[in-house]
């Protein structure tokens, strides 16, 4: 079996991000890791290789050359082999030209089962794994929790807005994960090593037969206009002493200044 | 000129409030809107639609649809689409609607925008804002495709209050077949009564210095008609669903009223409830992150705060 993940080396959202005046993000220093829903998909690949004989696991990162590093750790967690998709303007393809990319290299390989994040944690859009799906007629499942690989599908739970569902897929299929899916290990010393000498593969985002007008901001539906720094909430009120005067306090301004309660 | 297709969302067996909200937003805009509804047996709420200015509703009220699936739901919206000629489709940006979204522009070879909290039309120019890297910022996007698919948060406009349901112009649209390849073949947490937490005026959550309260913060939650949320370590915990989880990954919200009971206020629990109106913090951490995005902040231990709140706020709303 053949399992191929997406990742994205993104912005740690963790630390301070801040917005130039052009309306680009400040990147000097920024520190960059592997989105959190993606790194669940490496984890559960290599529980299904471990729990299974012949598990082929590929992972395909777009991205700078600095990607390189949250390829090297996904190897180091177990996948086999990689792709690295050499594009230092990644930031502003769409989720339409992300899923075009992708696409374009599942052309050029086998496989049973492709993962994707369900978001990645610098957009936060949840797009690419949908279209995807829609670019090769795949049964595609979005924000799944479980995951179950059988030898003619896939049976996974999706987390809906109020239930959960169980979603039958028939392979090959699309599963989009949330990372409430596990819990990822830490490299291991030898998964370190052995990383150094798996195959990593570099190729342009137009190797697979895609022209230039069809990536990047050319090619994308959607474009960023600029960033923006959130407009800040105004300093709140901070209680302290006697809860039950201080609680009674802040139950009487929600009724007389937010006037949310009460009215 | 620009026509809006809404893409009705069903909560407990009524249009919820979101949808309302966009067909207020599309006359606001002074905007023509549609609107289409799927599921069984929601035909009837076709009425409520148009009392909201849908000027026709498309109508796939079949068993086929009773559920969410997204290959068959999308199939149906793009049906919608094509004979209404709307060139810009909105949805509830749910977990429901974020998939189905992109789904549909995928058929539709149309951009999308997921969580947007803004929508300006310009003529035919359509940019959008949302926030991005667990709400550290947010991005303004343009539209470059013809037809646009927009998942919204709730508070785009004022919905319509004192509406009445008038007769739709109804347009029946048939339901695609199953398709083996995708199927749903469970529900397995059912549904509860409570308002769901993307609805929900007020939405009180629980951090692990509330877990042991959960009981009690259900109560109150009821009593007050709002809808409970966690932060990831208690939902890991099991004491409550993985689908009222609040964060950057789960569920976004933005209340009237949000009480974070208990939160210390992590980046990717603020990044799912920092839009919210208002925010009452109760921590004993004086230091506690969640006081930075409080408007009202309470230092003290949630054992002793929740009965001062659950004995104001019940009496306050009953």
């Amino acid at each position: 079996m053949k399992i191929v993940i997406f990742i994205k080396q993104v912005v740690n959202v963790d630390q301070k991000i801040r917005v130039k005046e052009n309306g680009k993000i400040r990147e000097n220093g920024l520190e960059y890791v592997i989105s959190a829903c993606d790194e669940c998909a490496i984890e559960e690949a290599i529980r299904i290789k471990e729990k299974n004989k012949d598990v082929e696991v590929t992972l395909v990162c777009m991205g700078p050359a600095r990607a390189k590093k949250a390829i090297r750790k996904g190897l180091s967690l177990g996948a086999d082999n990689a792709i690295h998709l050499l594009n230092r303007a990644y930031n502003s393809n769409d989720a339409t030209v992300n899923a075009r990319i992708f696409a374009s290299v599942l052309k050029t390989i086998s496989y049973d089962v492709v993962f994707l994040g369900k978001q990645a944690q610098d957009t936060d859009m949840q797009a690419t794994a949908e279209i995807l799906s829609e670019m090769l007629g795949l049964p595609m499942a979005s924000n799944c929790i479980k995951v179950d690989i059988q030898a003619d599908k896939a049976v996974v739970h999706r987390q809906a807005d109020r239930h959960l569902e169980l979603i039958e897929l028939g392979k090959p299929c699309i599963i989009s994960v949330n990372n409430d899916l596990n819990n990822p290990r830490f490299p291991s010393i030898k998964g370190i090593i052995t990383a150094r000498i798996k195959p990593v593969v570099t190729n342009k985002p137009t190797d697979f037969g895609l022209g230039e007008d069809q990536i990047g901001k050319a090619g994308s539906l959607v474009e960023r206009v600029k960033y923006e720094t959130p407009p800040a909430r105004a300093a709140g009120k901070k209680f302290e002493g006697d809860v039950v005067e201080i609680t009674n306090k802040v139950i009487e301004l929600l009724s007389t200044e937010a006037k949310v309660i009460g009215q | 000129m620009a026509k809006i297709l809404v893409v009705a969302d069903v909560e407990k067996g009524n249009v919820s409030k979101s949808t309302l909200e966009q067909l207020a937003f599309a006359k606001k805009s002074v905007v023509p809107a549609d609107a289409v509804i799927v599921g069984k047996g929601v035909g009837s709420l076709a009425d409520v639609l148009a009392g909201h200015g849908a000027e026709k509703v498309f109508v796939c009220d079949n068993s086929n649809v009773e559920s969410f699936l997204n290959v068959s739901w999308s199939a149906v919206i793009v049906e919608a689409q094509k004979q209404s000629g709307a060139d810009i489709i909105l949805i509830k940006a749910s977990e429901l609607g974020k998939t189905l979204a992109p789904k549909v522009a995928g058929k539709l070879h149309a951009g999308v925008a997921n969580d947007c909290i803004k929508v300006m039309i310009d003529g035919d120019a359509v940019t959008v804002t949302r926030p991005a890297m667990a709400t550290k910022v947010q991005e303004i996007l343009k539209f470059k495709s013809p037809v646009k698919v927009i998942s919204v948060k709730s508070g785009l406009a004022d919905m319509d209050t004192g509406v009445r349901p008038k007769a739709a112009n109804k347009i029946n649209i048939a339901a695609p077949a199953r398709d083996p390849k995708n199927m749903l073949m469970e529900i397995l947490v059912n549904k509860t009564k409570r308002i769901d937490l993307g609805d929900a005026k007020i939405v009180v959550s629980i951090g692990r210095g509330a877990q042991k309260n959960v009981d009690d913060i259900n109560k109150l939650a009821d009593s007050i008609g709002a809808a409970v949320g966690a932060t990831r370590p208690v939902i890991d915990a099991g004491v409550l669903p993985y689908n009222l989880q609040v964060g950057q990954t789960g569920r976004k919200v933005n209340p009237d009223l949000y009480i974070a009971l208990g939160i210390s206020g992590s980046i990717l629990h603020l990044a799912g409830m920092k839009e919210s109106k208002w925010i009452v913090a109760v921590n004993k951490d004086p230091q506690a992150p969640i006081f930075a995005v409080a408007d009202y902040g309470i230092v003290g231990d949630v054992n002793a705060v929740l009965p001062v709140l659950m004995d104001n706020l019940v009496r306050l709303f009953n």
